[in-house]
């Protein structure tokens, strides 16, 4: 080649440089070179027109609208290719909004008479705590001038649960009949109209969800946890989820407790039972001592749930039944005791009963899950099996025998969400209600779905998605209100940190996995003025479409879809009732944030959630670890050019930044100990309101709701106690893949 | 090939003094393209299935890393170009002509693109690997026997699928690319320009020259960006690569300019004096310094430094031993000697990539709170 010779005024290289076809073409008027060329540039132009528009549109549905944000979005597509998940799709249920929801009744102490006389009755002593006799409470009651604790046992049990008693009717993925099987894995005819077997349920005293403990400030509660799991007295098929070790670990959440009674992984690998959790035929004394952070009472809270925390199988066990719920009065003035007659006068009929504990009529507790039940065909397999955990399901495999019952594999892909909604452990529920005001608190007990709802009127009533032609996904839900119209407002009077300032009408509301939301509803008008009447029919409905735990693809927030209104509760409007309550004005002021909280920015920690993969499996990590259970977490860099550690000094407060660094993924991040006031989001300053996606950023909350890419500044207090404690992702199949960090308390 | 090419050329142009250059107006797009269009998939495909500590601010770890895979795709290009004017000649005339040499430009990217994937997909599992230990040792219960090899297994099955997707959707891409350039050119293609005259006076020992010259300056590029690292930890190996960086500039000028004997065996030296020190830190460990006695881990930046040394000494060699005749012996042409310029360069721009400056998340570097251990140089 180094001997060429060339004209440098001749043109190089074409395949014709002025030949032929040139000349071809002009007789047709256009050149083929200028063919290509327009071409060329048209398909650019295509290309940017399609990256401007759809593209663009499609980003920032997601909010991925971000120089990473078309990287992530590939990635998705790129892992959803290999991480193949498949849901089973469960039997139709026929006969919805006949099964009435349940009211949980306050679960009775138990006498002073009885504990006192058992072989290991709780105390303040040291090795009091629990049955390996290695703990003791912090703080007693008495340190903070309580008297002594109601105590109440709940038992960890293997039972039975019933999600509807209507028949149902298998069908496929496209909403068609199709075949089901029996308990021995034989096949059923498609069409044959069946009822579903029980599901088994770890549960709190044996039920889903479990007991409710009515609670109140200035009075101590102490909860004997105690394992029987490894007791099977119905002989019950424990099938291939659930700790398999059958340990527990209960965390009431989000109570001020000390770390010992929290029941966080971190506290229990490294001190107590020095394990993942509490092993069968153990107990362990968790005291919730009722009593505000700092004993400011601004730091009062309304409504807890304690759930399982066990590390590794969080998500499993929650989703096996270990569900509690905690409504948490204030009756110091008689501010919110449950009596609407005194205080706050908010929504509530209290019946005092001799045992300690007390009712609250009109004051109801909605707690929503959502399932899947087994079709028969679906695979069975997630990375457990490479551990072995459940040798008897000889996994992967097809479970034919478990045909109808809870289908659980953990998805750390796409994450884990049912297509039966349930309320208090019933499939689409109905309530008759009084005209009057009710209040209500939702809690979202799902492993990963998110709800927003909103109250609508139908005329037609429901319909199945399968006759309105969806499919697949969009069979989530299973019913649907296509002439849904909203009618009513919900009144928001708290959120996780109890009562807000004020209360907040609101249309419609999210309720992201974890969080708890309160509400009054007002029965006796519609939202335009008419009174409502007697057998009038107001459905609570879902309109989030969340195809996936890995976020929403539709909501009021972002490209809603005027066709998704699930309906998951119906209200029929009874008779007139006594209603002495009123919607207050004002209720619990905010803490105040200190002035210089900006000065405070520099030296925040930083923790950024992340996405990767291990073992053949989507990893959730965070600032690139996974969750070591006896190791405290170590901030990113921060403003300042330090990398602290998670570790905060007995009654100081600071700023954290929790960043979600996984693109295309939103995360409810659940901070333990006490609740956390967002100030800054996406960089923003919101101490005024300013993100009208997240209105209650001015609230208290224990649980930092982050869209795709989005990072929230939060601060918040370390009072009281000391020791380890742990921050994670509430959804469940995030956590139970590392998605969690240790952080500590130091005196 | 020279035989054919000048006959070509003769037959078909007038005839002009001069050499046949390489056509930069058509190599550098098309490299610079399919740099960073397979460097997109190569992103998005550690996004999808890498590391955890290698998914992050995808956006700017694209465009740092298909930065440094442009001399590899120039280098592709190149190698591309010079295939298809041995089949062709240096102009494309015939009917098939164009769209082969597009297939094969777009071949060789692809092969470019793979081989970086590759190494990307196995620094990815190395790091899996890693952390999958670490979790085996957290979770502590395994009752299927083998579990981490079972998710070791698993993790490798899994990059070895990103792998065949990643080849899948680059030679697609590339293939894409290069018709839409070739299209946006009016259906031609070059595969050699106008040179200059005085080009034809270069002779074997000039190109060996010029290449042991930007060899010593790849090399004082990786040393002289090590030299911060090894500052704080230990001054006196930062003032060691602060010295060598020097030595190997000079070199590099001298090389040009003074091209004389003593000239040749001094960058020998410099080539071979770090090869025996890294040689000793990597196996026996050096006998003094903060850890004296232990091996150091081999890492990107030092295996790179390394090629370019024994490139380096290897070519002081030759021009030292065989100066006489290689004197009288004409150039390569510009397209092997941009070749293996680029092949230099290569190697420097990935090493670089490994020393962990301008926040390259590139092997052996380990990102803020990673897992993963910095490789040392020398």
């Amino acid at each position: 080649m180094n001997d060429v010779t060339i004209d440098p005024g001749e043109p190089l290289g074409g395949a014709d440089p002025v030949g032929t076809a040139t000349k071809d073409n002009d007789s047709a008027g256009v050149t083929r070179r200028t063919v290509l060329r327009l071409g060329a540039a048209g398909s650019l132009g295509l290309a940017v027109a399609a990256a401007q528009g759809p593209g663009s549109l499609f980003l920032s549905q997601r909010g991925l609208l971000s120089p990473s944000g078309a990287f992530a979005a590939t990635s998705t597509a790129l892992a959803d290719l290999v991480y193949i998940e498949a849901f089973p799709t469960s039997p139709l249920i026929l006969s919805p909004f006949t099964d009435v929801l349940p009211v949980p009744k306050a679960l009775a102490p138990v006498p002073v008479s009885e504990f006192s006389s058992w072989s290991k009755p709780p105390g303040p002593g040291s090795g009091q705590q629990n049955s390996m006799q290695n703990e003791r409470h912090q703080i007693w009651s008495s340190d903070i001038g309580c008297p002594d604790p109601l105590v109440y046992k709940i038992d960890l049990l293997v039972r039975q649960h019933a999600f509807t008693t209507s028949m149902v009717l298998p069908i496929d993925k496209n909403g068609r009949p199709t075949l089901s099987f029996d308990q021995q894995g034989h096949p059923v005819a498609a069409g044959t109209k069946r009822f579903l077997p029980l599901s088994t349920i770890y549960g709190f005293n044996g039920a889903f969800p479990g007991p409710m403990i009515n609670a109140e400030y200035g009075r101590p509660v102490l909860v004997r946890f105690e394992n029987h799991l490894d007791e099977n007295p119905l002989g019950l098929d424990r099938q291939d989820f659930g700790a398999p070790d059958w340990s527990f670990l209960t965390h009431l959440h989000n109570g001020h407790t000390a770390p010992e009674s929290d029941g966080n992984p971190h506290y229990s690998m490294t001190a107590g039972p020095k394990y993942h959790g509490y092993l069968p035929q153990t107990f362990c004394d968790n005291l919730y001592l009722n009593w505000p952070a700092g004993n400011d009472d601004r730091e009062k809270q309304s409504f807890f749930w304690f759930h399982d925390h066990r590390m590794d199988h969080t998500g499993a066990n929650v989703y096996k039944g270990m569900v509690g719920l905690y409504p948490i009065y204030d009756p110091k003035n008689g501010m919110d005791m449950g009596d609407e007659r005194q205080g706050l006068r908010l929504p509530g009929v209290r019946t005092d009963h001799p045992d300690g504990s007390f009712d609250v009529d009109y004051d109801i507790p909605l707690a929503f899950y959502d399932c899947r039940l087994d079709d028969g065909v679906t695979m069975h397999k997630d990375m457990h099996d490479t551990l072995g955990e459940f040798p008897a399901a000889k996994n992967p495999s097809v479970h034919p025998e478990w045909w109808g019952k809870t289908f659980f594999k953990h998805f750390p892909s796409h994450g884990f969400v049912g297509d039966i909604f349930t309320v208090n452990g019933t499939a689409y529920p109905v309530l008759e209600v009084k005209r009057r005001k009710y209040r209500f608190r939702f809690l979202d007990c799902s492993v990963a779905r998110i709800y927003e709802f909103k109250l609508m009127a139908s005329t037609q009533g429901p319909r199945t998605a399968a006759s309105l032609g969806y499919t697949d996904d969009e069979l989530e839900g299973q019913y649907r209100i296509p002439d849904g119209q909203q009618c009513m407002q919900f009144t928001q009077i708290a959120s996780d940190g109890g009562l807000l300032p004020f209360p907040v009408k609101r249309d419609s509301f999210e309720l992201w996995p974890a969080k708890r939301r309160e509400v009054i509803i007002d029965f006796t008008r519609y939202q335009d003025g008419t009174p409502t009447t007697k057998g009038d029919v107001i459905y609570l409905t879902d309109v989030m479409k969340m195809p996936n735990g890995r976020m929403w693809s539709n909501s009021s927030r972002f490209s809603p879809d005027p066709n998704y209104k699930v309906p998951v509760l119906k209200f029929v409007i009874g008779d007139s009732a006594p209603d002495d309550s009123q919607v207050p004005t004002a209720m619990r002021p905010l803490p105040p944030l200190p002035s210089n909280w900006k000065t405070m920015l520099d030296n925040r920690l930083i923790f950024e959630v992340q996405r990767g993969s291990a073992g053949g499996e989507i990893e959730w990590l965070i600032n690139g670890s996974p969750f070591t259970p006896d190791v405290v977490a170590t901030s990113l860099k921060n403003n300042a050019g330090k990398t602290p550690l998670a570790q905060q000094r007995k009654n100081s407060f600071n700023l954290w930044e929790i960043r979600n660094g996984g693109g295309g993924w939103v995360h409810p991040f659940h901070l333990h100990m006490e609740e956390h006031r967002t100030v800054m989001r996406g960089g923003k300053d919101v101490t005024a309101g300013g993100d009208k996606g997240h209105p209650d950023d001015v609230s208290r909350e224990d649980l930092a709701a982050l869209d795709p890419g989005e990072s929230v500044i939060v601060y918040r207090g370390f009072r009281d106690f000391v020791g380890p404690y742990v921050a994670h992702c509430h959804n469940l199949a995030h956590e139970d893949h590392a998605m969690m960090f240790g952080w500590e308390i130091t005196s | 090939m020279s035989t054919s090419m000048s006959t070509s050329i003769a037959t078909n142009r007038p005839a002009v003094a001069g050499r046949a250059a390489v056509p930069w107006l058509t190599v550098l797009p098309l490299a610079v393209l399919m740099s960073f269009a397979d460097g997109y998939w190569m992103t998005s495909l550690r996004g999808a299935f890498g590391a955890i500590q290698r998914t992050q601010d995808l956006f700017g770890s694209w465009v740092r890393d298909s930065t440094v895979l442009v001399p590899a795709f120039v280098l592709a290009v190149l190698a591309a170009l010079v295939l298809s004017a041995r089949l062709y000649g240096p102009v494309l005339r015939a009917r098939p002509s164009v769209p082969v040499t597009a297939l094969l430009i777009a071949l060789a990217g692809t092969v470019a693109g793979l081989l970086a994937l590759g190494a990307s997909t196995a620094y990815d599992y190395e790091l899996e690997s890693s952390q999958l230990g670490l979790m085996a040792t957290m979770q502590g219960r395994c009752v299927a026997g083998d579990c981490l090899g079972i998710q070791r297994r698993a993790t490798l099955a899994l990059q070895e699928r990103s792998v065949v997707m990643g080849m899948g959707l680059i030679l697609l891409t590339n293939l894409v690319l290069v018709g839409w350039v070739v299209a946006v050119r009016g259906g031609r293609l070059r595969v050699s320009a106008p040179g200059r005259a005085e080009g034809a006076a270069r002779s074997r020992a000039d190109d060996l020259r010029r290449l042991l010259a930007v060899g010593l300056v790849c090399s004082a590029v990786i040393h002289g960006a090590v030299v911060p690292e090894h500052l704080v930890e230990w001054p006196a190996a930062g003032a060691f690569f602060v010295a060598l960086t020097g030595v190997e500039l000079a070199a590099a000028i001298l090389v040009i300019r003074r091209p004389q004997a003593s000239t040749l065996v001094a960058a020998a030296v410099a080539s071979l004096g770090p090869l025996l020190v890294w040689l000793c830190s990597r196996t026996v460990g050096l006998p003094f310094g903060p850890e004296p006695g232990t091996a150091e881990a081999v890492g990107l930046a030092d295996v790179s430094a390394c090629l370019l040394e024994l490139a380096t000494l290897a070519a002081a060699v030759v021009l030292v031993l065989a100066r006489p005749g290689l004197g009288s012996r004409p150039g390569t042409g510009p397209h092997r000697g941009w070749i293996a310029v680029m092949a230099l360069l290569t190697v420097t721009t990935v090493g670089f990539s490994g020393t962990g400056l301008a926040g390259f998340d590139g092997f052996g570097v380990a990102p803020a709170h990673g897992s993963t251990v910095a490789g040392h140089h020398h």
